[in-house]
């Protein structure tokens, strides 16, 4: 998704009063821009819709933060874009609607998997921002609030900018699912679900770090080796929560208000009794992607560009689900005979090509 | 002939020095476990992209307040050729939790490591060996002159070989190589609280057309650079310190005395008291505390020092030892001259002196141009190659060597014993088993050492693994780094004070205390050479002429 035309949306899209509650990514993408930006009037965080109370008052607090949010989920959600390309779900979200990235109103797989790249995408985001030192408040240690960071630091160092972020994310995300709002009447279940699956998300992220170590002993020799740790890139991020999407376990709410494993068609074979805390988790059964339905959510297929002939997902018998396609012939202007010079320029000519487009009825 | 005091010393005291040097090495492990933070601690930057629109040409400082911020240097056009409009910037220390912090020269040492980032492009190819030619200008800043107000430390044209790989399955567009990382700058002080860089990565085109492979030519895409300082950390310099300043008077006074009884007595010292005497120096030279000068004036020259101090206590430790055992070997006649040795030594000699020449040059030049790497150019690291390769090939045969004459002890004081020792008096008997227990013991402990310096090595290692598990828990192992080197020093220190406790002359002879010593003395005093470095010897050798 381009992010100019996204803003255009943001500024020219009259506001929608969804039936779904707006997604708290796409509230803070507004206020970001219109920080960035100097429109005169400042919205503040708290005549945002999409942000609960809670979160509405760490945005007040933390309004420095609030550009790194709303990166760390644009990346997120272009990265769910990229891992979905061609599939019936592809991330998207109604164009005009407003908002940005897929909105869910079951609690689905696809649901988990959003929440968990958003998630994992702001906490990258807010460690990489710690790095670059924009954010002058990131944490110094792993302690829960050091009393003198100065000394601190002088004494044993300052500890890992990913813990910032996890923390941050962690604060600003699930906030909202601690709360009880009276808007929604979806319940606790999807609250510890998003919850759970936000956690992985960051798990994730964590887990996927790799140690890099400099020796610096006596002519370098490894007695002495500091280590530190670097991060992974969004697309890594993204290809293992693909994975874990697969692999998605199904949840049901049980007496005691606890998220329980389902015993359901799996049962016979590998029986899980443990979700592992980086697995996804889902309720609700994915409504049919096929089809516009405003009340499910889904978007349809109808007007995607499919491949004839593929067998995979973005093939046009999957993807158009046995609607048929049109076949256009287009013209695409593409750079061709691309020079080298360093940097940041490539000197191109542009070459007309001539396709043919098959998209879905 | 008198012998030394751990043929003097009855077992009950030998076991009461052993359990309270033992409480002592615990102790050490565990001022290291508990009290110390771990050594050295590290700070990460990601550097941001401003845009000089003088191209260069200023001397001006670049930092966050004046920066023309270039988020994305793939959006980026550029207007001249050379690309020294663009910068990369990084202030250190970050502020944290709204403070900005300050380096102490507690901190003794700053180094700092490159990270580049490279896309994968199809147009901007990254050939292997690129070339890299960094302009990199650091500047400090005083606590008391204004907030950007810096002053050039240095300026260089910093030269490297970028190595990075990528898997064929990750060849598209945007992902990102993997590239070993750059030493960028390595300081043997930090004694001021603030620093900038401002690196430049200038691209002359005409040459990159007339020689592709110019510096800079065959970078590819570059997206970020990223720097990772490391330090000391000041807890640890606080905890290190106080250790080697309380310990230095106990080792010069135990010096002093083992000095002391060496020259009260008639004959010249043997080669094996000078060489424990010249372990007991050596570590006194390690121990003395000269680092609290780093404290109040800036001394660049410590880390090469402090390198030079631990390069001559273990070139005389692993001298020692292989003086130790050769002065041992009963039927050597050649033995109490350092000459005889000199094959054998000069293997330690050769290694140390290797180790020397890369420590000269790398830290040497250092101290000049903190910029300076011997790895960087090939010539460089060819020597550096080459010196640490006769480094590890001297010191794996002087292992050798060592191993093999230990062994040739063990089997010369089985023969011994077997062949002729319960022929002798009762009395004797008695004594010579207890010295030859007392030797072997003494070997042991040597062992014993060792081991607890390999086992506290692996926790280390365990430790350090832990660290980067998923969830970095602050357990008993987490502190183990520290502890292994506290402990480790402890180790060398009790190490060489009981060398130099044990193995002096005693007192009991001339006072004429021990009636044993003296009855036996007069047996054996047909030998006249007086070459015996201990008693073990001694009794053995009339059974070998």
């Amino acid at each position: 998704m381009n992010f100019l035309v996204f803003i255009l949306v943001v500024f020219w899209a009259p506001p929608i009063r969804s039936v779904l509650d707006a997604a708290w990514w796409s509230s803070v993408a507004q206020l970001s821009t219109s920080l960035a930006g100097h429109s005169a009037p400042r919205p503040v965080c708290k005549q945002l819709q999409g942000l609960s109370p809670g979160q509405a008052q760490v945005c007040e607090l933390f309004k420095d933060h609030m550009p790194a949010v709303s990166a760390g989920a644009h990346n997120a959600i272009q990265e769910c874009q990229k891992q979905f390309n061609g599939h019936r779900w592809n991330c998207s979200t109604h164009y005009g609607s407003g908002h940005l990235g897929p909105i869910h109103k079951f609690a689905t797989r696809e649901a988990a998997f959003t929440y968990a790249i958003l998630s994992a995408g702001v906490t990258h985001e807010i460690g990489r921002r710690c790095k670059q030192g924009q954010l002058t408040s990131c944490g110094c240690s792993d302690e829960q609030k050091p009393k003198n960071v100065k000394s601190d630091f002088s004494w044993g160092g300052c500890g890992d900018n990913v813990e910032y972020g996890y923390k941050f994310s962690r604060d600003f995300i699930d906030i909202r699912e601690k709360e009880h709002d009276p808007k929604r009447n979806s319940g606790n279940g999807r609250s510890l679900m998003n919850r759970r699956n936000n956690e992985a998300g960051r798990k994730i992220l964590k887990r996927q770090r790799r140690p890099k170590c400099k020796c610096h002993g006596v002519s370098g020799a490894c007695n002495m080796k500091t280590c530190w740790m670097q991060l992974p890139s969004m697309d890594e991020v993204g290809k293992i929560l693909r994975n874990k999407y697969e692999k998605a376990i199904r949840v049901q709410i049980n007496d005691r208000g606890n998220l329980q494993l389902m015993m359901d068609e799996t049962a016979g074979k590998e029986r899980k009794t443990r979700a592992l805390p980086t697995d996804l988790v889902f309720m609700d059964d994915s409504p049919d992607y096929c089809r516009y339905d405003r009340s499910a959510g889904t978007l349809g297929t109808e007007g995607r560009i499919c491949q004839r002939g593929a067998s995979g997902a973005a093939g046009c018998d999957s993807l158009c689900c046995g609607r048929g396609y049109n076949t256009y012939t287009q013209e695409v202007q593409q750079k061709c005979n691309c020079k080298f010079e360093w940097c940041c320029k490539v000197v191109c000519e542009m070459c007309k090509n001539v396709t043919q487009v098959d998209i879905c009825k | 002939m008198n012998g030394a005091v751990i043929e003097n010393l009855s077992n009950r005291k030998l076991f009461g020095i052993f359990v309270v040097l033992l409480c002592v090495q615990i102790l050490f492990f565990l001022i290291g476990a508990i009290y110390a933070p771990s050594p050295s601690t590290f700070m990460e930057f990601e550097m941001i992209k401003c845009h000089d629109s003088s191209k260069g040409i200023t001397n001006e400082w670049f930092h966050r307040e004046n920066c023309q911020l270039i988020d994305d240097l793939s959006q980026f056009t550029p207007s001249s050729f050379d690309m020294r409009e663009i910068v990369f910037v990084a202030k250190m220390p970050h502020a944290r939790d709204g403070i900005e912090l300050e380096y102490s020269p507690w901190f003794q040492f700053l180094l700092g490591v490159l990270h580049v980032d490279v896309e994968y492009s199809e147009h901007f190819k990254y050939v292997e060996h690129a070339p890299l030619s960094l302009e990199v200008r650091m500047g400090y800043r005083t606590k008391e002159s204004g907030k950007n107000d810096w002053q050039e430390l240095s300026s260089t044209n910093v030269s490297r070989i970028l190595e990075c790989s990528i898997k064929d399955e990750d060849k598209k567009e945007g992902r990102s190589y993997d590239c070993d990382m750059l030493d960028l700058f390595e300081f043997g002080s930090s004694n001021y609280p603030f620093y900038l860089v401002n690196i430049r990565i200038p691209i002359n085109q005409a040459a990159c057309r007339y020689n592709p492979k110019s510096p800079n030519c065959q970078i590819g895409k570059i997206s970020e650079l990223r720097l990772i300082e490391i330090h000391q950390n000041g807890g640890f310099t606080l905890i290190w310190l106080w250790m080697k300043t309380l310990l230095t008077p106990i080792v010069s006074g135990c010096l002093y005395w083992y000095w002391r009884r060496i020259h009260q007595l008639a004959r010249n010292p043997l080669l094996l008291e000078k060489a424990i005497l010249a372990l007991g120096l050596s570590l006194a030279i390690l121990d003395f505390p000269i680092e609290w000068i780093s404290l109040t004036l800036r001394v660049p020259f410590l880390l090469l020092v402090s390198d030079l101090r631990q390069g001559l206590f273990y070139t005389i430790l692993f001298s020692f030892w292989l003086i130790f055992a050769g002065e041992h070997l009963i039927d050597d006649t050649t033995r109490n001259n350092i000459m005889s040795y000199r094959f054998n030594l000069s293997f330690i000699i050769t290694a140390s002196f290797a180790l020397l020449i890369y420590d000269l040059v790398e830290r040497g030049v250092q101290l000049y141009n903190p910029f300076y790497s011997v790895w960087a150019s090939e010539t460089g690291s060819n020597i550096a190659y080459f010196t640490i390769f006769v480094g590890a090939i001297c010191t794996v045969c002087y292992f050798a060597f060592l191993f093999y004459k230990i062994v040739k002890v063990w089997t010369t004081i089985r023969r011994k014993r077997a062949a002729q020792l319960y022929q002798n008096s009762e009395n004797r008997r008695l004594k010579v088993e207890g010295v030859i227990y007392r030797f072997k013991f003494l070997m042991l402990f040597t062992l014993l050492c060792s081991a607890f310096t390999i086992l506290a090595y692996f926790m280390k290692q365990y430790g350090e693994a832990q660290l980067h598990s998923d969830d970095a828990r602050d357990g008993f192992l987490t502190g183990s780094t520290s502890a292994f080197f506290t402990g480790t020093f402890g180790m060398c220190n009790i190490y060489v004070l009981l060398l130099l406790a044990m193995y002096a002359p005693s007192h009991k002879h001339y006072k004429g205390a021990s009636q044993l010593i003296d009855e036996e003395d007069d047996e054996i005093v047909d030998d006249g050479t007086h070459t015996e470095s201990n008693a073990l010897t001694t009794f053995l050798k009339p059974n070998t002429d």
